[in-house]
C-alpha cells in the first residue's frame, strides 16, 4: 500500500514534469500556431547552465537563478532570429526547421560541455526524506517539485485570469487576426509568450537535472511525452495540458508499476515482467489513442 | 515524362549510368568499400521515396516513417533469428533466410503496421497528425528496446545475409544490384501510380482536402492507402538494410532517424520521386566526408537545414530542373 | 409535394454558447432558383455548410431526393447529387484547368483506387472532361496551370468543377463575390442559363442579381428564417425592409 502511495507520488511529480514543459509548448502552438520540435533544447540548456553553475557555486539555487534566464534568452533569440520566419510557412517547413536546430543545440552542447553526462546534486538545503505519512519515508525533493509544479500552475491561472498581458495572450490563442486588428503588438507579444515557454521548459530542466542525467539529447525524450500530453489535452488549453500531464503521468508510472504484477495473475513470472514492461512503455500512447478515438481534437481544444 | 533531351531527362540517364557502372569501375580502382557504400545509399533512396510519396504527393507530414524501416529491418530479424535459434516464430511460422519469404513479410508486416497507425492518426489533421505519428512511431521504438528476447536495446545480429534464390548475397557487388533493382522497380511502381487516378486523387487531396471532398471524394480512405503503400516500400528498405549491415536495433525506428530520411527527401526535392534519390545521395555523401573532418559536423548540419527550409525550398533537384513542369 | 427537391426541417446548430443556426425549416424546389439572403453573420453559409455536410446539424431533418442525409458525410452527399461552390474561390492551383475538371468528373466515375493506367491515356475519363471543359467555356485555356488564370476565370472554373459533376441541387456561396460589373453579368447569365440543369441554392449580397434571378428568397436573421416569398413579397415585406434593405427599394442604384 505505501509503495502505491509512493507510485502516485511518483506519477504527480512526473505529471508535474510533462505539464511544465507542455504548458509552454501548447501556449506556444495555440498562439503562433507554429508546431516546436526543439522545445527540449530549452529543458536541456536549462539543465545544463543550472549543472554548470552549481557545480561551480555550490548552489542549486543560483544554477536555478542562472538557468531560467538563459532559457528565456536563448528562447527569444532564436524566437527573432528563426521563428519568426517560420509563422506563415507549412508546417512542414517548422518541422524541418525546429529539427535543425535540435541537431545544432546537441551538437553545441556536446561541443561545449563533451560527451559524458554531467551530475546535480539535490539541494543541500533540503531534507533528504520527508515522512508525509508516518513509517514511509519520500524523497523531499521530489515533493519539491510537486510544490513547485502547483505554484506555477498558480501563477499561471493569475497571469491568464487577473492581467492584461494574461487576456492578451488567451486572446491571441483563441482568434490571432482579431488580436492583431485590435491594436496589440503581435511581434512583441509572441517573443514574449515564448520566452515565458522556454522559461517553463527550463525550469523543468532544472528540476529534472538532479533526477535524471544532463545529457545531449535529453530533451527529446521527454519532448514525445509533451507531444502525447498536448495531444490529448487539446492544443492551445492550460487547462487540457494540466489535466493531460497529470494523467499521463500517472498512467505512465502506475502502468509500469502494476502492469507486471497484473500480468503475474495470469502469465508465469519471467513472462509477465517481459510482457509487462513492454505495456508498460506502451500504456500512454494507448491512452492516446484511446482519447484520440473518441475525442479527435484532445479533451479541452481551443477553439479557432 | 518530358523526354530524354530535357534536363529531368538527362539528369535520370546520367544517374542509371552512375549507379549501374558504380560497381565495376570501383573495383578498378580497387575502392571495394564503394559497393558497399552505395549499396546503404540505395537502401536510403528506396526510403526517401516511400515517403516522398506521402510527403511530396500526398501532402501528410509524418515524422515516424523511421518506424515502418525498422519493422521491415525487425520482420527479417525475426524470421533469421528463429531460423538461427531454429525454434518457431508466432503462431507456428518457422524462421527462414530466404528472401522470397522474409522481404515480403518484412513488407506486409510494415504495411499492416502502417495501416493501423494511418487509420488512427488520419483521424486528426495539421499538427496533430504530426505529432501523433511522432508519437506511436517512439512508441514502437520504446516496445523493441523492452523486447529482451530480440536483443533490446543492443539489437539482433544475422549470421548471415538472406539468400535469394540463385543469387549469392553476401557478395557486394550482386546485392547492390539487388538493392537497385529494388530501388528500380519501387520507382516505376510510384511514377505509375503518381500519374494514375489514385495519384490526381491523391495530389487533389494535398492542395484542397475540402474541395476534394465536396467533389465526391471519401479523402480518408485515399490518404490511408497512400500511407499503406509508403509503409510497404519502407519495409522493404528496412528488410535491405537488414541484410547489408547483418544486424538490426531498435535505433533504426527512432524518429530522429524518421528526421534524417525526412531531410533526404527535402534536400533531394520533394514531389519528384527521383529528387529524393539525388537528397539521399547528397546527405549520405555529405555525412561521410564532413564526418572525416570533424566528428562535430551535426553542428553545420542543423544551421544548412534552416537555411535550405526558408530558402531553397525545392531541393536540389527543383534547382536543377528550374522551369520544368513540377510532377513529372 | 413530389417537386420537392430538398426539405430541410428544424436544424439547430450552435458554437459554444452561440446558436448560429435557430430552428431553420427551408425547401427547394426542382428547377428554381432559390436565394438565401440576410445580414452579415445572419448564418447563412453555417446554414450551407449543413446542407453541404460540412457542419453536422446538432438536431434536424434534411431530406433529399426521398432520404434524410443530415447525417450523411459530405462526399456521400456530393455523389448523391449536391454540388458546392465556395466564397473563395477554390481550385487546384498547381494543376492544369483540365486537370481541375477532371478530377470533377473522376469523383463520378466510380472509386479511384486504379493506381497502373496513366490518366492522360483513359479514354473514358478525358471524354467527358473535354466535354464538361466545352461546358463551362474553359476549352481554350485546358493545358494552363489554374493559378495564372485571372479571377474570373478562376471563377468560371471553379462552378464548371461542380458542373462536371452534373449535380441536382446547386449550393452556390457569393458566386459574385469581387466580381465587377462585366463579371457579374457574366455569372448572372451563366446562373440562368443553368436552370434547366439544376436547382440553385444562391447566396448573395448583390441584390440587383438576387432580384433578377430568384424564383424564391429566403430571409434569414440571427440564424433564424424572417420569411420566405417570391421576390416580390420580400420587397414589400416590411420586416425584410427594415432590417436588411434599409427601407429603399432595391431596384434603384444600390
Amino acid at each position: 500500500m505505501l509503495l502505491f502511495i509512493e507510485q502516485i507520488l511518483n506519477g504527480l511529480q512526473l505529471g508535474i514534469m510533462l505539464f511544465l514543459m507542455s504548458a509552454g509548448l501548447t501556449l506556444i502552438f495555440g498562439i503562433m500556431r507554429i508546431i516546436n520540435l526543439a522545445h527540449g533544447s530549452f529543458y536541456m540548456i536549462g539543465a545544463y547552465v543550472a549543472a554548470t553553475v552549481a557545480s561551480y557555486t555550490g548552489s542549486f539555487l543560483l544554477g536555478l537563478l542562472a538557468a531560467l534566464p538563459a532559457a528565456a534568452l536563448v528562447g527569444m533569440l532564436v524566437e527573432v532570429i528563426v521563428f519568426r520566419k517560420l509563422y506563415d510557412r507549412e508546417h512542414l517547413d517548422q518541422v524541418l526547421a525546429t529539427f535543425g536546430l535540435i541537431l545544432f543545440f546537441n551538437e553545441l552542447t556536446r561541443i561545449i560541455w563533451g560527451r559524458q553526462p554531467l551530475f546535480m546534486d539535490v539541494p543541500s538545503w533540503l531534507p533528504g526524506t520527508v515522512e508525509l505519512i508516518p513509517g514511509a519515508p519520500y524523497p523531499a525533493y521530489r515533493l519539491a517539485i510537486i510544490v513547485v509544479g502547483i505554484v506555477v500552475a498558480l501563477c499561471l491561472y493569475l497571469l491568464f485570469t487577473r492581467t492584461r498581458l494574461g487576456m492578451q495572450i488567451r486572446a491571441g490563442a483563441a482568434n490571432r487576426e482579431m488580436i492583431t486588428a485590435l491594436g496589440v503588438n503581435i511581434k512583441l507579444l509572441n517573443t514574449l509568450v515564448f520566452g515565458l515557454g522556454t522559461l517553463l521548459a527550463g525550469l523543468a530542466g532544472v528540476m529534472a537535472g538532479p533526477i535524471l542525467a544532463v545529457e545531449a539529447g535529453m530533451g527529446e525524450s521527454i519532448l514525445i511525452m509533451t507531444f502525447v500530453v498536448i495531444v490529448i489535452g487539446g492544443i492551445g488549453s492550460i487547462r487540457g495540458a494540466m489535466i493531460a500531464a497529470l494523467l499521463v503521468g500517472l498512467v505512465d508510472t502506475l502502468g509500469r508499476f502494476l502492469l507486471p504484477e497484473l500480468l503475474r495473475l495470469f502469465l508465469p513470472a519471467a513472462t509477465a515482467d517481459g510482457a509487462g514492461i513492454s505495456l508498460a512503455s506502451m500504456s500512454v500512447y494507448i491512452l492516446m489513442a484511446a482519447i484520440l478515438i473518441w475525442r479527435p481534437r484532445g479533451l479541452f481544444p481551443v477553439q479557432g | 515524362m518530358a523526354g530524354l533531351k530535357s534536363r529531368s531527362g538527362i539528369l535520370l540517364l546520367l544517374a542509371v549510368l552512375f549507379f549501374v557502372l558504380l560497381p565495376p569501375v570501383s573495383s578498378l580502382l580497387g575502392e571495394q568499400y564503394l559497393i558497399s557504400f552505395f549499396s546503404r545509399i540505395l537502401i536510403y533512396a528506396l526510403a526517401a521515396v516511400s515517403l516522398d510519396l506521402i510527403l511530396g504527393y500526398a501532402g501528410m507530414v509524418s515524422l515516424g516513417h523511421a518506424a515502418f524501416f525498422g519493422m521491415g529491418a525487425y520482420g527479417v530479424g525475426f524470421l533469421a533469428f528463429h531460423f538461427q535459434e531454429s525454434t518457431p516464430f508466432l503462431f507456428g511460422i518457422e524462421g527462414t533466410d530466404n528472401a522470397l519469404l522474409s522481404w515480403p513479410f518484412a513488407m506486409v508486416f510494415s504495411a499492416t503496421l502502417a495501416a493501423v497507425i494511418g487509420a488512427l492518426s488520419l483521424r486528426t489533421s495539421g499538427v496533430y497528425f504530426i505529432m501523433i505519428t511522432l508519437a506511436f512511431a517512439q512508441m514502437l521504438y520504446y516496445l523493441f528496446v523492452s523486447l529482451e528476447a530480440y536483443g533490446g536495446d543492443d539489437g539482433l545480429s544475422l549470421w548471415s545475409r538472406n539468400t535469394l534464390g540463385p543469387l549469392d548475397l553476401s557478395d557486394d557487388t550482386v546485392f547492390y544490384y539487388v538493392c537497385m533493382a529494388a530501388l528500380s522497380a519501387f520507382l516505376f511502381i510510384s511514377w505509375r501510380l503518381v500519374h494514375s487516378r489514385f495519384g490526381q486523387v491523391i495530389r487533389g487531396i494535398r492542395e484542397n482536402e475540402l474541395r476534394m471532398q465536396t467533389l465526391g471524394y471519401a479523402t480518408w480512405r485515399y490518404q490511408l492507402v497512400c500511407f499503406i503503400i509508403a509503409g510497404a516500400g519502407a519495409g522493404l528498405a528496412g528488410a535491405l538494410m537488414a541484410n547489408q549491415t547483418e544486424f538490426v536495433s531498435p535505433g533504426l525506428m527512432h524518429w530522429t532517424h524518421s528526421g534524417e530520411i525526412l531531410v533526404m527527401v527535402l534536400l533531394g526535392g520533394m514531389g519528384t520521386l527521383f529528387g529524393p534519390v539525388l537528397g539521399a545521395t547528397v546527405f549520405l555523401l555529405m555525412e561521410d566526408i564532413l564526418a572525416a573532418y570533424t566528428e562535430h559536423w551535426m553542428v553545420f548540419l542543423g544551421p544548412f537545414l534552416i537555411f535550405i527550409v526558408l530558402f531553397a525550398r525545392r531541393g536540389l533537384y527543383g534547382l536543377i530542373v528550374k522551369g520544368e513542369k513540377h510532377g513529372d | 409535394m413530389t417537386d420537392l427537391l430538398l426539405q430541410a426541417k428544424s436544424l439547430r446548430k450552435a458554437f459554444g454558447a452561440v446558436q448560429a443556426t435557430h430552428n431553420v425549416s427551408l425547401d427547394i424546389r426542382k428547377g428554381e432558383i432559390h436565394a438565401l439572403i440576410g445580414p452579415n453573420g445572419a448564418g447563412k453559409t453555417t446554414l450551407i455548410k449543413q446542407l453541404s455536410g460540412e457542419i453536422l446539424s446538432d438536431s434536424g431533418e434534411i431530406w433529399f431526393k426521398g432520404n434524410n442525409i443530415a447525417s450523411l458525410p459530405m462526399h456521400r452527399r456530393a455523389l448523391l447529387g449536391i454540388g458546392r461552390s465556395f466564397q473563395i474561390t477554390s481550385v487546384f492551383d498547381e494543376l492544369s484547368v483540365r486537370e481541375n475538371i477532371a478530377l470533377a468528373v473522376q469523383a463520378h466515375q466510380g472509386h479511384s483506387f486504379r493506381f497502373w493506367k496513366p490518366v492522360n491515356d483513359d479514354k473514358r475519363l478525358q471524354q467527358a472532361t473535354s466535354l464538361a471543359l466545352r461546358q463551362c467555356g474553359l476549352e481554350e485555356r485546358a493545358a494552363e496551370v489554374a493559378v495564372s488564370l485571372s479571377h474570373g476565370e478562376k471563377r468560371q472554373l471553379d462552378v464548371g468543377m461542380v458542373l462536371a459533376g452534373n449535380p441536382d441541387l446547386l449550393l452556390l456561396d457569393e458566386p459574385m463575390a469581387g466580381m465587377g460589373p462585366g463579371g457579374t453579368m457574366k455569372m448572372t447569365e451563366l446562373i440562368q442559363g443553368l436552370k434547366n440543369q439544376a436547382s440553385i441554392l444562391l447566396i448573395e449580397h448583390d441584390m440587383q442579381a438576387v432580384f433578377a434571378l430568384a424564383d424564391r428568397i429566403t430571409v434569414l436573421v440571427y440564424g433564424e428564417v424572417l420569411v420566405t416569398g417570391t421576390p416580390d413579397e420580400i420587397r414589400n415585406h416590411p420586416e425584410v425592409q427594415s432590417a436588411y434593405l434599409g427601407n429603399r427599394n432595391p431596384d434603384a442604384a444600390a
